[in-house]
């Protein structure tokens, strides 16, 4: 498929360039000596394990999310037409196969690096998706912590999988940069049913993302226990 | 009432309305999508219903479009069709993998043959319409059973429906376990377990209970299908009714017992539980006394200097038993009064329970009698064989060893007086009480009584008789009890001459005290101790003036347990 055109690949090195240019946060501890970060050392087998509890926790409680959202804001006729706007998902653009037999060709390489894309695109619409919330009237107390707790968790697991691609890939510390995509402006006051069809895109979009993230973890789980059977 | 007609009569309106408005005035339903469905996350189908078309059931009829991460504004060109229609059963479409985009959107739509009308559409995300297969394999093993055979545990196991991949971690499955007896309507369930097996507890033997599982994805909605059932049964031999009767039976059987425990050793429970608590007593007083709150009488007898009150700080706790009372009044009082061993006073003995045990039997002081009384015993027999022997004595004097002895029957109730005088016939006169404060008849009247039969008398022997001298303690002093106020006015009339007798040798004994302890009769009693009998058969009295002081601050005598010290009661007197 088009992994395997070499044009694709030198778009890719083109994409990925500005990441090799900044800073890299130091994570591991082992490896560097006289380290300042005080995190102790863990096994790569354990890293992957809670790498995928974090995804895991971080798919549910965004379901959750999702769930309450639609029953608090979105009025009833409207709930058929959740993915209306499913299509322009913010992250479509990313280079991420859909299919199950596309994900089973792909490496743990780009299992990793498209977990890792997925997760730091992420990071800045959850803050945003943070401020329209408080914006809402009556939104819920439990809405806005599990919001708030996957934003968090989100920053975590991002963390987890640079150590886990540093560990498992042996490359250099990918520095951390914020999305490209402006897609989020917030040109001026919405109308209400705007703003609440767009959120609760937001979140569906989001959802369908962290299963994404999860799915590809647990793939690679697989492979490390037992290639055979997961290929 | 009539609320209630009309409440329960606007609902039948309604249904009824309903009812009509449904099966003949609404027109058959064209038709629609009832699903699409995935069991794998890899492929899905779409099922769509013709209800009373009937016309349309032909394959062809009804066609399927979809669109893919589109939005469904798009142009009809960008739309496909079903890429195979279903041949097992009609009215599906079926998506194979290659169709199939996970997390994309998906837009179907149902329409006519021609693709004119549009009868139904449907978007969805292949991720949110999982519902797996059932789990395939359940099976059950006894894991253990209660004591009396009646409950039982087991642990359920299952299998992951085939088509699901979760080796690969592609699909993360959750379980749901639903048990029931088989009589019963109810299915228990039990919480979502995410391993392939789970424990069920508190089955009962002899019941036939039907166990199922379905699965559901991590994070999905929708639960599968159930699984086959699995019927466990274990019947048991042991029946639960004799074990209850046996509870009860042995729990009776212990409460009886303890019943007759408690009953049999009724007195000595109460003992342990409630121990007796020492009433007011004062060796050598008339509880009466105490009780009543005759303080001028009591203070009157714990004025005495302490060598006179010997009953007092007997260090021998033990009740006066009635043979010793037996024996005081026997040589003590005066054959005149009562020649039999009667005791010298029912009042007098102590009924209280201010005893150590009460069955401890009184012991003889014997080694505070024997340097002093070696013959009392047997003067005692010669003088009234007729009455029992003493079996118990105090002495009277404590310290003065080589003196003639004198002997002094213990008597607790016994009051103390002043020797006034002695007569020639060998009688000491006595100094009757001044005060006596009395608050009930009732009282006058058991002291009376008492008083009657407390006779006393001190006799003074010749020395040629065998040489004692014996002081008699004994009850209340009345001048209305009639034997005492026989022996008083004879002695009353010589109180006068107590001084006279205190300096002349007389062949009849007399006492000697000091002038100070003479003095002291007229308002103040002062009271002395004999000492003992010189040659000439003459009392030795102590002398006062040091023991007047101490009478009332009297520390150093040794109080029996749980007796109230005399010096205590002293300083409430009046």
């Amino acid at each position: 498929m088009w992994f395997s055109s070499g044009m694709q690949r030198a778009v890719w090195a083109v994409l990925l360039w500005p990441y090799l240019l900044t800073l890299c946060i130091p994570l591991v501890c082992k490896e560097e000596q006289g380290s300042l970060t005080r995190c102790p050392s863990i096994s790569q087998e354990k890293l992957l394990d809670r790498v995928i509890q974090h995804a895991e926790l971080i798919y549910r409680v965004s379901e959750e999310s999702c769930s309450l959202f639609q029953e608090m804001f979105v009025p009833f006729p409207m709930r058929l037409q959740r993915n209306q706007a499913g299509y322009a998902c913010i992250t479509k653009e990313l280079p991420i196969p859909s299919s199950k037999s596309e994900i089973q060709q792909m490496s743990d390489k780009w299992l990793l690096h498209s977990v890792l894309m997925l997760v730091r695109s992420w990071i800045e619409p959850l803050v945003y998706l943070q401020t329209t919330l408080d914006l809402y009237d009556d939104a819920s107390e439990v809405l806005l912590n599990k919001t708030k707790w996957v934003s968090e968790k989100l920053l975590s697991l991002e963390q987890g999988v640079m150590v886990l691609i540093k560990k498992m890939l042996d490359e250099g510390m990918l520095p951390t940069t914020y999305s490209e995509q402006g897609l989020l402006h917030n040109d001026g006051q919405p109308e209400m049913l705007e703003s609440v069809m767009r959120d609760y895109t937001l979140l569906s979009c989001f959802k369908k993302d962290a299963h994404k993230m999860e799915t590809f973890l647990k793939l690679l789980k697989c492979r490390q226990t037992d290639i055979y059977n997961c290929a | 009432m009539a609320l209630k007609f009309s409440y329960i009569g606007s609902k039948w309106i309604c249904l009824l309305f309903y009812l009509i408005l449904f099966t003949a005035m609404v027109p058959p339903r064209h038709p629609h999508l009832t699903g699409c469905v995935s069991t794998n996350l890899e492929t899905f189908r779409c099922r769509w219903n013709v209800d009373y078309f009937q016309n349309l059931s032909q394959p062809g009829d009804l066609r399927l479009f979809y669109i893919n991460n589109k939005p469904p504004h798009a142009p009809p060109k960008e739309w496909s069709e079903c890429p195979h229609y279903s041949t097992d059963r009609p009215n599906e479409c079926f998506f194979n993998e290659n169709h199939t985009t996970v997390w994309a959107y998906y837009s179907v739509q149902l329409r006519s043959k021609d693709l004119a009308i549009l009868y139904d559409e449907n978007r969805f995300n292949v991720e949110d319409i999982v519902q797996p297969d059932p789990p395939v394999g359940l099976n059950w093993t006894l894991l253990n059973m209660s004591l009396t055979g009646a409950y039982y545990d087991i642990m359920l196991s299952w299998k992951p429906p085939r088509s699901a991949d979760v080796e690969m971690g592609w699909m993360t499955l959750q379980y749901e376990i639903q048990y029931r007896s088989v009589t019963s309507e109810l299915w228990e369930v039990v919480d979502l377990v995410k391993n392939t097996q789970r424990s069920i507890y508190g089955l009962q033997t002899n019941v036939n209970h039907e166990v199922r599982v379905r699965c559901k994805m991590h994070g999905g909605k929708e639960f599968g299908e159930f699984s086959n059932s699995v019927f466990v049964h274990i019947s048991s031999k042991v029946s639960t009714f004799p074990v209850v009767a046996l509870f009860i039976f042995g729990s009776l059987c212990l409460v009886a017992i303890l019943m007759l425990v408690v009953i049999s050793q009724q007195e000595k429970l109460m003992v342990i539980l409630l121990p007796p608590v020492p009433g007011p007593k004062i060796r050598g007083i008339d509880p009466e006394i105490l009780k009543k709150g005759k303080l001028r009488e009591l203070t009157s007898i714990l004025g005495a200097p302490p060598e006179l009150r010997p009953e007092l700080y007997n260090n021998d706790i033990e009740e006066q038993n009635d043979t010793l009372t037996d024996l005081d009044t026997d040589w003590l009082m005066d054959h005149s009064l009562s020649s039999n061993c009667s005791p010298l006073s029912v009042g007098f003995r102590d009924d209280d329970s201010g005893r150590a045990s009460c069955c401890d039997p009184d012991l003889p002081s014997e080694l505070e009698v024997s340097p002093f009384h070696p013959l009392t015993p047997t003067q005692i027999l010669s003088k009234e064989p007729s009455c029992p022997a003493a079996s118990e004595q105090s002495t009277l004097v404590q310290g003065s060893t080589g003196v003639e002895p004198l002997f002094v029957a213990p008597s607790r109730e016994a009051l103390y007086t002043q020797v006034s005088g002695v007569r020639s016939s060998g009688n000491v006169l006595l100094s009757p009480e001044v005060d006596k404060t009395t608050n009930e008849d009732s009282e006058k009247d058991m002291t009376e009584k008492e008083k009657e039969k407390k006779a006393f008398q001190l006799l003074v022997m010749n020395a040629d008789d065998g040489g004692y001298t014996s002081e008699l303690n004994a009850g209340n002093m009345s001048p209305r009890s009639s034997e005492g106020d026989m022996s008083e006015r004879d002695m009353s009339d010589h109180s006068k001459a107590g001084e006279d007798l205190s300096s002349s040798p007389s062949p009849s004994p007399y006492y000697k005290s000091d002038t100070s302890s003479m003095s002291a009769l007229a308002p103040v009693p002062v009271y002395t101790m004999v000492e003992g009998v010189d040659t000439q058969n003459s009392l030795l009295l102590t002398p006062n003036s040091t023991l007047a002081p101490q009478m009332i601050n009297q520390k150093s005598v040794p109080t029996p347990d749980g007796y109230l010290a005399p010096d205590l009661l002293s300083s409430v007197t009046l």
